[in-house]
């Protein structure tokens, strides 16, 4: 009860300032306002830059009117800038009080203006800034309206004390999260503005802390876990709001954690506590008395019933156990802490032990079992020298016996694997080691077996034991051996490739066949030519002639028609396509027929004539 | 980001985890990502509305949810990527069903709940003790610049923290990516359970990042560590509790930056600008179709997204398909002066139907695939070889008998007989 795991540690508070920092560096004047808040620059070099940018920010800013003027001037005056604030800016300033303002965010806003100028606003203003605000609340009653309103009431006098009946309206909004922690929608700048508002609410208006002990544990959670913001704005508002929790009487966690990892030597076990308040300082008063109980997680048996843990002389936040005369065995051990009764806390911590190789064989043996098994002792953390070699007859053999360092007895550890890697293809296979009955770890394969799970990848592999345990301080990972695996050759598997550029193709086009010689072609031309010239010498011993031959229209246009059929084929043979060649022929082929009718029907008439004559 | 890519749903466990992971969504915004946060299980939730996407990713950073709330369920998870959304998810050891059941639809499986990745020799000194607060080295980091970024593989690159379980993916699935794996000393494990059977995953098999680029290029990212992309981790030193080594940051938030470009398609992007192809010395395809060994030019243009930007993609293993049923050519494109990339070879002596195939699939990048279907016919008999000298004999015997015949028309038509009389006297003398 009434304590954290953990607090804004100077780790978390170094970090912040470089937010602050690179806050001055942005081109934003609400960061550069919240840095100049925590950060108190010396260097007028620095300053004047500064000092004209926000200038130059506050005409350029988007933000609502009265946000921009506030954060300009406390700027300004935190920078302890020369330039003097402009009259007419001022005199909107200072004027604003007197309009209907329309929000208690405004209000807020122009009031904090105010103060920051060290103006003080008067009663009369103030009781009517009580009244707006009193309106304006009935109409807006979210989480930022009230929150803003928490803020300004105690800086508006004695009459807006009717702001703290709202306080336990708001705090009811809360969200819970995962039962540890405390936040309002919107989170952490809201949140932050109502933690504040509410603890400025009490303390002026004499009224009873916002929130319980529990709740209180819960918003710190929140801001602890959101110790890694990274605006201006969110890392001033949760170092404002850790100030208030912290400095809260009667429910104000404190952080008691442990020093370091929670791992534990076994050889000098020492518990160092830390109890600090949420920004790591010192508590006060510091606990007079801090006893622990500790148990043994596994069990749940009492290592301690009642043990001090004592002040450090040199740190008043640090608070030690020596647990060397508990003789601790090595395992998961919680303390549970007391301090003065009020703050209690349970925390985990570990005594580690070390493990050490009692021996370790490796060995080939035939999977039948006919053979004697050929084992080998390998020293720790040494390598077999011979490479071992097995087939896919014979089975791969390991057996480790793992002891506790400290005592000697076998030990039982979260990883014993064997893992076998080849270096040429960069693939590695694991296998868990198991405990016999006499607590050694074995590992046997069968060669043949698990070629699967080596793809039947023959080669060359390490064997490297791995022993490992999260309460072991050193775990080790070793190579103990060479191994010339051989799988069946015809059932390697090639990795298909599904990714990567395909093997070029080129196509292999036909190679036409070999011609035969010319002079054969040449030889069987001349024989096919043989019967036209035949032809002509035959025709020159019988004395043909064409004396009939007429030079009749019909007589030209049938030879002439047909000569034209004749060289179309040629033609056609050259380059012409089917088609070409039928729209060609059809009109000379009409031609030639006309022409062939009538050359005949001339010739009929001839005969006939001379016929008739005779 | 282009605009279209733009509207992002952020589901959350709680609204913490949109403060303590604020530097990674603040970069998505910057990015210009506009990012709608909801709780896991709201029960108003919509991931479309009369028929369209209200968005084009998603985030699920909701470790533990075990329902998803009003119409969002795992069905319609997997029903958005394979329209085409992105889902980057992160869980965590004490994953919820819904999370489980995702996973198993994009080729991923899930540890057991309360199973976390342990490493007993890379583990960070700020473990609680479990040694489940793992450093992981850059090295593991898959070979894909588009992905992880070139810097962060460097050999002095820092190691990355994780703490959360392991994933395992299907070996034979060909879309999945190992984005991120754990040493070979790590395993997935209950850290209080003994090792009493194998675990769900072992050694560099242990998964600690996977991604899926499905068929449609969709892209889903699997973590299994909430705690990689938050502020803590992006803003922490670490380092090595055995070793000692010490680095100042790790490398998660350079990481986490990169993943998160990819996978929201801002990175690894390509499209074809435009395909032309003709006969050499032509500037159009032909009308109909190409004829056997044409030489013909292949253009193609290809563009990387590059900062919200179409440019012109820089490679030297694209190739070029020439199939029927199978591939006929297969050449590499060469890159022009205009960017666009060219092929020339000669049309196969085989006729069909035949498709330019660019079919372009390289880890990191989207698959790039187009083809254009064209015909191929034979010679025409006008195309063929004519005076082969081995073959003059039949040009010979043919054309010799179309000669023969047209002389013999006039032999035949015009044949002038003897007279009778000279016949007779001649038949008379030898008598």
């Amino acid at each position: 009860a009434r304590t954290v795991d953990s607090h804004l540690g100077q780790k978390d508070l170094s970090r912040l300032q470089k937010v602050f920092v690179d806050g001055f560096g942005s081109s934003d004047l609400q960061s550069i306002f919240f840095s100049s808040l925590n950060i108190q620059l010396t260097d007028a070099t620095q300053k004047e830059p500064l000092c004209k940018k926000i200038a130059t920010l506050h005409s350029e800013s988007k933000l609502n009117s009265f946000e921009k003027d506030y954060y300009y001037i406390g700027a300004s005056r935190n920078l302890g800038c020369s330039a003097k604030i402009d009259e007419g800016l001022l005199s909107k300033v200072y004027s604003s009080l007197n309009s209907e303002l329309g929000s208690s965010q405004e209000i807020f806003y122009r009031v904090v203006t105010h103060k920051v100028l060290g103006v003080e606003i008067n009663e009369a203003t103030q009781e009517k800034l009580v009244k707006r605000l009193q309106e304006l609340l009935k109409k807006d009653d979210t989480l930022s309206g009230l929150g803003y309103a928490f803020n300004v009431a105690p800086l508006l006098g004695a009459s807006a004390s009717f702001i703290a009946n709202r306080v336990e309206d708001a705090i009811v909004q809360a969200d819970e999260v995962d039962g540890k922690l405390l936040q309002f929608e919107g989170g952490l700048s809201i949140t932050s503005l109502i933690i504040n508002g509410a603890f400025g609410v009490s303390k002026t208006f004499n009224k009873p802390v916002p929130i319980t002990a529990d709740q209180a544990v819960k918003f710190a959670n929140y801001f602890l876990s959101r110790r890694s913001v990274q605006t201006a704005k969110g890392a001033h508002v949760l170092i404002e709001a850790l100030k208030t929790i912290s400095g809260a009487d009667k429910i104000a966690p404190v952080c008691v954690q442990l020093i370091g990892n929670g791992q534990l030597d076994a050889q000098s076990p020492t518990l160092n506590v830390a109890v600090v308040d949420l920004l790591g300082k010192p508590l006060s008063p510091a606990p007079k008395v801090i006893n622990a109980k500790v148990i043994r997680k596994k069990d749940s048996s009492v290592l301690a019933d009642k043990i001090t843990v004592a002040s450090k002389s040199s740190d008043k936040t640090t608070y030690v156990a020596d647990l060397a005369s508990l003789k601790p065995a090595r395992g998961v051990y919680q303390a549970e802490l007391s301090a003065d009764g009020v703050y209690t806390q349970t925390l985990q911590f570990k005594v580690l032990g070390r493990v050490k190789v009692q021996s370790l064989e490796v060995g080939i043996a035939e999977s039948d079992a006919s053979a004697a098994t050929r084992k080998q002792s390998v020293t720790y953390p040494g390598k077999l020298q011979e490479v071992l070699s097995a087939d896919s007859t014979q089975k791969l053999l390991l057996k480790a016996v793992l002891v506790d360092e400290s005592t000697s007895k076998p030990l039982a550890v979260h990883q014993a694997f064997v893992r076998l890697y080849n270096k040429k293809t960069d693939k590695e296979i694991i296998f868990v080691a198991e405990q016999d009955s006499s607590k050694a770890y074995k590992f046997d394969m069968d060669v043949g077996n698990n070629g699967k799970n080596f793809n039947y990848q023959s080669g060359t592999y390490s064997i490297y034991l791995t022993v490992g345990d999260s309460s072991l301080s050193n775990s080790f990972e070793w190579l103990v051996a060479e191994v010339q695996l051989k799988f069946n050759e015809d059932k390697e598997v090639k990795p298909k490739n599904t990714s990567g550029p395909l093997p070029e193709i080129i196509h292999q086009f036909r190679v036409p066949d070999k011609r035969p010689p010319r002079i054969v072609s040449d030889i069987f031309t001349g024989l096919c030519i043989t019967p036209l010239v035949l032809l002509f010498v035959f025709w020159g011993k019988l004395g043909i002639n064409v004396s009939n031959l007429t030079l009749a229209p019909s007589t030209i246009g049938f030879h002439l028609g047909f000569g034209g059929i004749l060289v179309l084929f040629f033609v056609f043979w050259l380059q012409l396509n089917m088609f070409q060649t039928l729209r060609l022929l059809i009109p000379i082929a009409v031609f030639t027929f006309l022409a062939g009718n009538r050359l005949l029907r001339r010739l009929y008439a001839q005969r006939n004539s001379k016929a008739s004559a005779s | 980001v282009l605009e279209t890519d733009a509207n992002t749903l952020v589901l959350l466990d709680n609204l913490a985890i949109r403060e303590t992971h604020s530097i990674f969504f603040k970069s998505l915004q910057d990015r210009g990502f506009k990012l709608t946060y909801k709780l896991a299980d709201d029960s108003s939730l919509l991931l479309s509305k009369y028929g369209e996407y209200l968005y084009k990713n998603v985030i699920i950073f909701a470790p533990s949810v075990e329902e998803f709330g009003g119409d969002v369920s795992v069905e319609r998870l997997a029903q958005f990527v394979d329209d085409g959304g992105n889902v980057l998810v992160a869980g965590s050891e004490k994953s919820g069903d819904a999370l489980r059941e995702f996973a198993s639809e994009c080729g991923f499986e899930l540890d057991e709940e309360n199973a976390a990745v342990i490493d007993h020799l890379h583990y960070d000194v700020s473990d609680a003790g479990e040694h489940t607060t793992i450093l992981t080295s850059a090295k593991n980091l898959i070979q894909a610049d588009t992905i992880v970024g070139k810097a962060n593989r460097q050999a002095d690159a820092a190691p990355l923290l994780y703490r959360g379980t392991g994933l395992i993916a299907d070996k034979e699935n060909p879309l999945v990516l190992k984005l991120l794996t754990a040493e070979s000393t790590a395993y997935s494990y209950n850290p209080e359970a003994s090792v009493s059977d194998y675990p769900h995953a072992v050694g560099r098999g242990t998964l600690l990042i996977a991604a899926l680029q499905a068929r449609n290029n969709a892209r889903v990212v699997f973590s299994g560590s909430l705690l990689f992309f938050s502020d803590e981790s992006f803003t922490t030193a670490v380092q090595y509790a055995q070793s000692g080594v010490f680095h100042k940051l790790a490398g998660n938030r350079d990481v986490a930056e990169s993943i998160s470009k990819w996978v929201f398609g801002e990175t690894g992007r390509l499209r074809v600008a435009s395909v032309q192809h003709h006969k050499e010395g032509e500037l159009l395809p032909p009308d109909q179709a190409y004829t056997i060994t044409d030489p013909v030019v292949y253009t193609i243009g290809i563009e990387e997204l590059v900062q919200g930007e179409w440019r012109a993609f820089k490679a030297s293993d694209i190739q070029l398909e020439f199939v029927r049923i199978d591939p006929f050519v297969r050449t590499y494109l060469k890159q022009t002066n205009t960017g666009a990339y060219q092929a020339k070879f000669k049309i196969p002596d085989v006729y069909g139907v035949y498709q330019f195939k660019v079919d372009y699939n390289r880890v990191g990048y989207t698959h790039l695939y187009s083809t254009t279907q064209v015909s191929v016919r034979p010679l025409e008999h006008t195309q063929y070889e004519r005076f082969i000298p081995s073959a003059f004999p039949y040009y010979t015997s043919a054309f010799s008998m179309m000669i023969g015949v047209f002389v013999f028309s006039f032999v035949f038509l015009h044949f002038k007989d003897e007279p009778v009389g000279r016949a007779a006297k001649e038949d008379k003398k030898s008598q």
